[in-house]
């Protein structure tokens, strides 16, 4: 049976196109945005565009072990297998190299810069940008607490176009409790994507520990479902 | 005795860790005892904590708090020494043991149950095996989690056995909420709400709790409830050390390096099964004109028997002597090898795809961010040495100008 919707979208459809109009339940792959895969199927599938967007800004927010590092690491390398390039921003010289090649991230394909102090890291990552040629910027990490990062606004009111230029993808790895983020700060707002991680299980083999149970939840999406959540199992190196 | 699946973790605790070591070693102090280090209490031994007196307190504060006690100045290496031997005394007799500092350790009691004849036994054997290594009165506590273990171990009397829980829940009940790792903010919030002890925290529901108090709260009440996840992580020690004692004074280079040699071997055994590699030796002597010296050596990277021999006679060679000048001949009593730095192996690289347009052109990016902020701020890492088993070692940065 035909209602008077139906007919109202067919007279669309036949005066401005096929794709003029749909029904937002229909789902219109060629409309997605470019996404970068996570690695983990079940938090592609709650970002319901398949991963995260590229040329925008996401945001990883976590306090302490939450698998934050080994996301991001996942990333790099889904990143890198699709011939992207990465650069790794270390403000505070601690960029995990085990754990990056535990999660397969080549280092042919992999640059870290590393300011003399934290309150340059973004200037770095400005000039990164709009020199271009990064496609995954894994920028390690943002503490909104942290004065030296109080131009922050500045930056990422440049940063953002150039990111939608260049397709180039920015990840903040935030320390701060996804629940409590200081008011007034500017990255959730610029983010397109905010995903909060916390440690929710450990995993045991026998006696020994092997890695953690994170919980990933969706605080913002601009482009898909603004909830969800999924539980990611993180293997720590066996050899670790 | 739990059964063989149940969960038990025990707590191996030594309050002001540093002064019980002096104690040992000094048996003829008998006033109150405080190790300093910069001006701080590191240690206080039992009579002094009695007084008052903490870890971490201004010396000042101290003394006026404990004004008989006798002060010495702290000697981190001989308790680094000590606490390795410890807890390989303690790794005898269980799976796991996890060295949180010194002084606190977890140990995994879990499935004991062929081994011993009870849980008090085995707590037992632990406490005596580390009365014997070191010569420390340990506190021990029993239960099915760490939390309620360490409580356990608190309230247990050195060299008295262990302290078992059975029912963690029952036990934390009736203690004062203080014993919850809660901040200020929040216990001031709970006694304003009228909550004063561990059992009325447990009985509130678990989402009026992340209301009132904030997400962080939920691990306190987890663990209030008796639910503590975390496991016995496997951290035996940042050291493992072999002491050596002479009958009669050792005043032969040839001996000397004997014994090294046995307990570097020993030692390196001990590493190659664990699948751990090492970087520092440390020797420590003990004259027999009293006094005691330490030395200690980099062992690099990729540290095998042959390079830990070539260290130790080395280290050998450096001893001063116990009036700085006599050497090693002045007749060694005693002598402790101790191999620090202990790191796990990690795996390899391969690069495939080395001269691709688009890493070029990334590469020429950062060349200028190199030369606009500074030579070492843009950095390639690369596999430094495959096949050492060091972690931090296997994996190095160099600054993007060196590559060409």
């Amino acid at each position: 049976m035909t209602t008077a919707l139906d007919q109202a979208l067919t007279q669309i459809r036949t005066r401005y196109g096929e794709g003029a109009i749909r029904r937002l339940s229909d789902p219109d792959p060629a409309a997605l945005p470019p996404a970068l895969p996570t690695g983990f199927a079940a938090l592609d599938r709650i970002l319901g565009i398949g991963g995260i967007p590229r040329g925008r800004i996401t945001e990883l927010v976590s306090r302490g072990s939450a698998g934050q590092g080994s996301l991001s690491a996942s990333l790099a390398a889904q990143a890198q297998q699709r011939g992207g390039q990465v650069v790794y921003v270390d403000a505070y010289r601690q960029v995990d190299l085990g754990l990056l090649a535990h999660w397969g991230v080549g280092f042919a394909d992999l640059r870290v810069l590393r300011p003399s102090q934290p309150s340059l890291a973004l200037a770095l990552t400005r000039d990164l940008l709009a020199e271009g040629g990064a496609d995954l910027i894994l920028f390690d990490r943002y503490d909104p607490a942290e004065p030296a990062y109080r131009d922050v606004d500045a930056m990422l009111a440049e940063v953002t176009p150039l990111l939608g230029a260049t397709a180039s993808t920015l990840v903040f790895l935030t320390q701060a409790d996804a629940h409590r983020y200081p008011t007034g700060r500017a990255l959730p707002y610029y983010a397109t994507l905010r995903l909060g991680c916390q440690q929710v299980d450990w995993i045991t083999e026998g006696l020994a520990l092997v890695g953690l149970v994170t919980q990933v939840t969706v605080i913002k999406h601009k482009l898909g479902p603004p909830t969800g959540s999924a539980r990611l199992s993180l293997r720590m190196p066996a050899d670790a | 005795m739990p059964s063989h699946s149940a969960r038990r973790i025990a707590c191996l605790l030594i309050a002001g860790f540093a002064a019980e070591v002096e104690r040992a070693r000094h048996p003829e102090i008998t006033a109150p005892l405080l190790v300093h280090e910069g001006g701080q209490v590191l240690g206080a031994c039992s009579l002094a904590r009695e007084q008052g007196v903490r870890e971490g307190d201004p010396l000042q504060q101290a003394r006026a708090r404990c004004p008989g006690a006798r002060l010495l100045p702290a000697d981190r290496p001989a308790y680094e020494v000590v606490w390795g031997q410890l807890l390989m005394a303690a790794a005898d007799h269980t799976p796991a043991v996890e060295a949180v500092a010194p002084g606190l350790a977890y140990l995994d009691a879990t499935g004991l149950v062929p081994l011993y004849p009870s849980e008090t036994a085995w707590g037992e054997a632990v406490l005596s095996a580390a009365q014997r290594a070191v010569g420390v009165s340990a506190r021990l506590g029993i239960a099915r989690t760490k939390c309620v273990a360490q409580l356990a171990a608190t309230d247990a009397r050195p060299g008295q056995g262990p302290n078992l829980v059975q029912g963690d829940r029952a036990f934390l009940a009736p203690r004062p909420l203080a014993d919850l790792p809660l901040d200020d903010e929040t216990l001031r919030r709970c006694s304003l709400l009228g909550l004063r002890t561990v059992g009325q925290f447990a009985a509130l529901p678990r989402p009026s709790v992340a209301e009132q108090f904030g997400p962080e709260a939920l691990t306190s009440h987890d663990w209030a409830r008796g639910r503590d996840p975390r496991p016995v992580q496997s951290r035996l020690c940042a050291s493992l050390s072999r002491r050596h004692a002479f009958a009669v004074p050792a005043r032969d280079a040839v001996a000397l390096h004997a014994i090294l040699a046995e307990l570097g071997a020993a030692l390196m055994q001990n590493l190659s099964r664990r699948g751990l590699a090492v970087r520092w030796a440390r020797l420590r002597v003990r004259y027999e004109e009293g006094g005691s010296e330490s030395v200690a050596a980099w062992l690099g990277n990729g540290a095998g028997r042959p390079k830990l021999e070539r260290a130790l006679h080395w280290l050998v060679d450096g001893l001063q002597g116990p009036n700085g000048a006599t050497g090693w001949g002045a007749g060694v009593s005693e002598l402790s090898l101790a191999l620090t730095g202990l790191e796990p192996l990690v795996g390899k690289q391969l690069d495939l795809f080395a001269h691709r347009a688009d890493r070029l052109r990334l590469e020429g990016t950062l060349r200028r961010l190199a030369q606009r902020h500074a030579p070492d701020t843009v950095l390639r890492p690369q596999v430094a040495a495959a096949d050492t088993p060091l972690l931090s070692r296997r994996y190095v940065l160099h600054a993007l100008e060196a590559e060409t």
